[in-house]
């Protein structure tokens, strides 16, 4: 097993070295850059800003340079927030985005699941519609109208929690952020949940640990669960690498200070570290979210353990 | 008083074509000690009988009727009835042992947890007891078997293990739906011979669903026939043999058995197959097939009749 994952961490080294060099180049070949926005800039003063920031350099070079600074976690200077390094923004922005994006999984998991398996258990009753009916809802209602539709309620109308802005990160602050996050992952995980059991509830072996007088819930325990994870975790994994970029849209409504914001006015500033750096991010974030994905998958179905 | 006790016992299933009715008006009783086989073509309804019996039809199916197990109504009886007899007193081994035990859960566990849910052992006794049944069953390394999962076991190694779960607790009746289909002759014999005990010491009532006409006659001690969800013929095994009374079992003694058969040689093959179950003919199910029928048998369904020692539904039985 050890092994085993130290030669998948091997692996994602070439991956990860990959990603970073197209990602490099692709955004160099996109039109514009860093201080192309500012229409009336002086082409001496931005001469010299492109300097300030080795701009000027032909790209080869700023490749060289990019990768001799990356040897030592150094992402370089942000050109959107001059005077901060991409290292520092990332290492603020990181724990908002975290926690939001942690909670709201754990949340959509355990809520999703809930939901899906009593859907399951009463399937074609009054209970399965009426939870395959919100779960239906939950997934057909975007963020950016939840969001507002939250707010509106509690923040504005019963003034039970604050509008928006991150405060003193107390929960009051992520309550209504992390609930428009988690509910459509919650309908998602609920029907996927719903589906899997239903169709493992009429599997052989099901039929078998009935005929062999197993209560029905050490029959669902012991014998439906654990297959039923299956699809769920092939639908959380992926879904979990997008934890560390944040939704974009809820940390924007809610004027939220994780790295979401970072990722959009990175990509239009043409900040060319920013990006870099939320990209080797995610890249490091999904490559390692896959391994904990195939790890898992071993422990729920011994069909797929390696040997 | 009979162990078990069928009257009148109906399988059905809602589908988008309308209701089938798999398995009708079957009957029969079993003494303790005694061996049913039952045998009859594929979609005959005899796995249907079994389960509707046990509570254990798929989602869209009904039973109707009465089966009495030593005495008590097991259809609509409450599940936690069912669940301390199930497995207990009475087991099923099923025919599908490829795809029936769970595919997470180590053998040893499976059969484990029949001792501790039903006779409260604690784990490491159930183990025990559970190796012990594995070398009755003469799997091969059962220790390590006990540690394996199912898809590290051949598909006879998984039947025998299907076999162990049903006898750990030493059932009163035991249902088999072709529980050696997957085995070869040896082991076959094997588990014949196990069964054989069962039922002259330990006085085990057996149900054996076979399509091997060679079992019945070395196990059974009366077979019962069906066709079209019906029990045709019922009758005891030295007569039956002796002289098939429907022209249905005539028909699957007469054919002599070919090796070429995707069964393996076991089902004799009768001209023509039995009719769907949603155009099942107002007569009897199998005139269309019947050399002997004439224009009452498509138009009159024979009740069952009894003829010395036998039951026939056939209208061309004399009496
Ligand atoms: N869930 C279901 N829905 C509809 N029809 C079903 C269902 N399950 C079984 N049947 C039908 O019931 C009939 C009897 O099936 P059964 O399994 O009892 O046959 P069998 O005699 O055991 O055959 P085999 O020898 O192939 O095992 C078949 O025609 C089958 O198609
Ligand atoms: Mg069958």
């Amino acid at each position: 097993m050890g092994g085993y994952i130290l030669k998948r961490l091997l692996i994602g080294v070439p991956t990860l070295f990959i990603i970073i060099t197209a990602s490099f180049f692709l955004m160099r070949s996109a039109p514009g850059g860093p201080f192309d926005a500012e229409v009336d800039l002086d082409p001496a003063v931005k001469a010299n800003l492109e300097a300030t920031y080795g701009l000027d350099l032909p790209v080869s070079g700023q490749y060289v340079r990019f990768l001799g600074a990356l040897s030592h976690f150094d992402f370089g200077p942000s050109t959107t927030y001059p005077d901060r390094s991409v290292g520092e923004l990332i290492s603020d922005g990181l724990p908002v985005t975290l926690r939001l994006g942690l909670t709201a999984k754990a949340l959509a998991a355990a809520l999703g699941m809930t939901a899906g398996i009593v859907a399951a258990r009463n399937r074609n009753g009054p209970i399965d519609a009426a939870v395959m009916g919100a779960a239906s809802l939950g997934i057909a209602l975007p963020n950016f109208v939840v969001a507002p539709a939250l707010t509106l309620v509690f923040g504005v109308y019963l003034h039970l929690l604050p509008v928006a802005g991150w405060g003193d990160g107390s929960a009051r602050y992520w309550i209504l952020p992390v609930i428009a996050l988690a509910l459509p992952q919650i309908a998602a995980i609920a029907r996927i949940m719903r589906g899997a059991m239903l169709e493992i509830l009429s599997a052989d072996y099901v039929r078998t640990a009935r005929a062999k007088g197993m209560p029905e819930n050490r029959v669902l325990w012991r014998h439906v669960m654990r297959a039923a994870f299956l699809p769920v975790m092939t639908y959380l994994g992926p879904a979990a690498a997008a934890v560390v970029t944040g939704s974009v849209i809820v940390e924007q409504l809610f004027g939220l200070p994780g790295i979401g914001r970072f990722f959009v006015q990175g990509a239009m500033n043409r900040d060319y570290s920013l990006v870099m750096g939320i990209v080797i991010l995610y890249a490091t974030v999904l490559i390692l979210l896959n391994l904990l994905v195939d790890i898992a998958y071993g422990w729920l179905d011994p069909r797929a353990r390696v040997k | 008083m009979a162990m078990l006790e069928i009257s009148n016992l109906g399988v059905s299933f809602r589908t988008p074509r309308g209701t089938l009715h798999a398995v009708k008006d079957v009957s029969f009783s079993l003494e303790p000690g005694r061996c049913l086989g039952i045998v009859g073509e594929s979609g005959s309804g005899k796995s249907q009988t079994m389960l509707g019996m046990l509570g254990l039809l798929p989602q869209n199916g009904t039973v109707t009727g009465s089966a009495l197990f030593e005495g008590e109504e097991l259809i609509g009886a409450p599940r936690r009835r069912l669940d301390e007899l199930r497995g207990a007193r009475m087991s099923l081994v099923f025919q599908d042992s490829i795809t029936g035990l769970t595919p997470h859960m180590r053998i040893g566990d499976q059969l484990a947890e029949v001792l501790q849910v039903h006779k409260g052992f604690s784990r490491k006794q159930a183990l025990a007891e559970s190796l012990a049944m594995l070398e009755v069953l003469r799997l091969s390394e059962p220790e390590r078997r006990l540690r394996q999962y199912p898809h590290e076991l051949s598909g006879g190694m998984r039947q025998r293990v299907m076999i162990a779960m049903a006898l750990l607790c030493k059932p009163s009746l035991l249902i088999a739906d072709e529980p050696t289909t997957a085995l070869d002759v040896t082991v076959q014999a094997t588990i014949l011979s196990t069964l054989g005990k069962l039922k002259d010491h330990a006085g085990t009532a057996i149900i054996l669903i076979t399509h091997d006409l060679s079992v019945v006659a070395g196990v059974c001690d009366e077979v019962a026939v069906m066709y079209g969800g019906r029990i045709v013929e019922h009758a005891p095994v030295d007569e039956l043999f002796a002289a098939p009374a429907h022209p249905y079992t005539k028909g699957l003694f007469m054919c002599t058995p070919r090796i070429d058969m995707p069964t393996g040689g076991m089902l004799p093959a009768i001209p023509g197959v039995p009719p769907p179950l949603n155009a099942m003919p107002p007569g009897c199910a199998f005139s269309p097939r019947c050399p002997e029928a004439d224009a009452r048998c498509e138009q009159v369904r024979p009740e069952a009749r009894r003829i010395g020692n036998r039951l026939a539904a056939c209208l061309k039985v004399p009496a």
